[in-house]
């Protein structure tokens, strides 16, 4: 028995599964409104072709974990299996997640172990999510740009061609805000869903990322002007992060 | 939820920061002081006629933008090549980045770097045709928004031009990408 024991002992492998701070609410059921908790909502659309991508996002550390990275989980994606409601042209999803300041990190390609197939390195957005507070990103739309993709959002920001991508085909991303006819499931009190109040980030640095890009401008919010990150609201160039 | 696999090695902090200059909308980051043009010797770019050059211009391909200085390509050149620094085999989803802080070291991620960024520029587990795409994917995202277009040249001069993408090459493309307008198509693939 202890030679047993000591054996399978032996065969766990170092690697560990870690537990998600994210939490994919997948049943109207299941939604309970916490109040040491945010939630952000978002759909996604794929049209033909379109591969399944999912949105990956960084919580921004608060200052008293600084000292503590390492014992936090700050970057997540979101599980592209877990939605909430899934019609015949999009899926929405509402994720329970630490209250914060969010950035749209990057992207990564569903199923399997998460990569950061891209990070929006070159410019992206970011958006506050309030304790017991529902934050609607609108759409997360996302698509490989080695070609030109379907959907209008992303068309001018792809058809790069072969020598766009190396180990893996370059992914474009944006988001289209909330708008008031945007659709947002019944069963949840529409007096708790705020539209992501978004903010222009500018540049950062991630060498894990796979490949890097920017996120497609977001008309009102975010812009480029010859590579720099522009926040259209007050028309100056955001600096680079870090 | 889909679990993340998290080895032992990934939940030491992780922090990735740039010695880049903090000051507002600074592509150029750090001052950048290009070399003495009359210095450089650049390869032979008079434009190619070959077909087959041109046919795969979409692998080897230098950058061009009309009316960019020396000073002006090279300070861009230097600025997107921050954006090459990877960290060999580690493309899992990171648990832990830092954001707008002080830069911390990390097991694994050195804070020297020939581009003057924290990160080790390793492909060792990619080589050949991937890094080469790797790398100019990444100057076609940095480089192209700010007007460079791509023009085809011979696998001999591009290796010349990139020289492994050495902080020596920044200079020499930077050169080239301030000559003449070559009389050919740009490469749009």
């Amino acid at each position: 028995m202890k030679a047993t024991l000591c054996l399978f002992l032996l065969l766990i492998p170092a690697a560990l599964y870690a537990q998600s701070s994210f939490v994919e609410i997948e049943s109207l059921e299941d939604v309970t409104i916490r109040d040491d908790r945010a939630y952000i909502m978002f759909r996604t659309v794929r049209p033909r072709g379109v591969p399944s991508i999912e949105p990956v996002f960084l919580r921004i550390p608060r200052p008293g974990e600084l000292g503590r990275l390492g014992d936090i989980e700050n970057v997540q994606s979101v599980d592209a299996s877990g939605s909430l409601v899934e019609l015949s042209s999009e899926r929405l999803y509402l994720v329970e997640v630490p209250p914060g300041d969010y950035v749209l990190y990057g992207a990564t390609y569903a199923g399997g172990t998460p990569h950061l197939y891209v990070c929006m390195c070159l410019g992206t957005v970011g958006f506050a999510a309030a304790v017991g507070e529902i934050t609607d990103m609108g759409y997360f739309l996302a698509d490989r740009v080695h070609e030109t993709s379907v959907i209008p959002e992303l068309a001018p920001e792809s058809g790069f061609g072969p020598s766009s991508y190396g180990m893996t085909i370059l992914l474009g991303a944006t988001v289209r805000p909330a708008r008031t006819d945007t659709h947002f499931p019944a069963g949840i009190d529409p007096g708790l869903i705020n539209p992501a109040n978004y903010s222009a980030i500018g540049r950062f640095f991630e060498p894990r990322a796979l490949a890097i890009n920017r996120l497609a401008p977001v008309p009102g919010i975010l812009d480029y002007e010859l590579g720099r990150v522009i926040d259209v609201s007050s028309g100056q160039p955001v600096p680079d992060v870090r | 939820m889909r679990k993340r696999l998290t080895t032992v090695a990934m939940l030491v902090p992780l922090a990735v920061a740039a010695t880049a200059s903090t000051t507002a909308n600074s592509q150029q980051s750090q001052a950048a002081s290009p070399p003495d043009p009359s210095s450089l010797e650049l390869p032979d770019m008079t434009p190619t006629t070959s077909s087959s050059v041109i046919r795969n211009g979409w692998k080897y391909f230098y950058f061009h933008k009309e009316g960019v200085t020396y000073q002006e390509a090279f300070e861009d050149f230097h600025d997107c090549y921050q954006f090459l620094a990877t960290v060999s085999g580690r493309s899992e989803l990171p648990m832990s980045v830092s954001w707008n802080s002080e830069p911390e070291t990390s097991e694994g991620i050195s804070t020297q770097s020939p581009y003057g960024v924290v990160g080790q520029v390793i492909l060792g587990f990619v080589s050949g045709a991937m890094e080469r795409r790797n790398r100019q994917s990444r100057l076609r995202r940095c480089l192209e928004p700010r007007g460079y277009v791509r023009y085809p040249i011979s696998r001999d001069i591009w290796r010349q031009l990139t020289d492994g993408y050495s902080t020596d090459a920044i200079a020499l493309q930077a050169l080239a990408a301030s000559g003449p307008t070559p009389n050919l198509e740009p490469v749009i693939r």
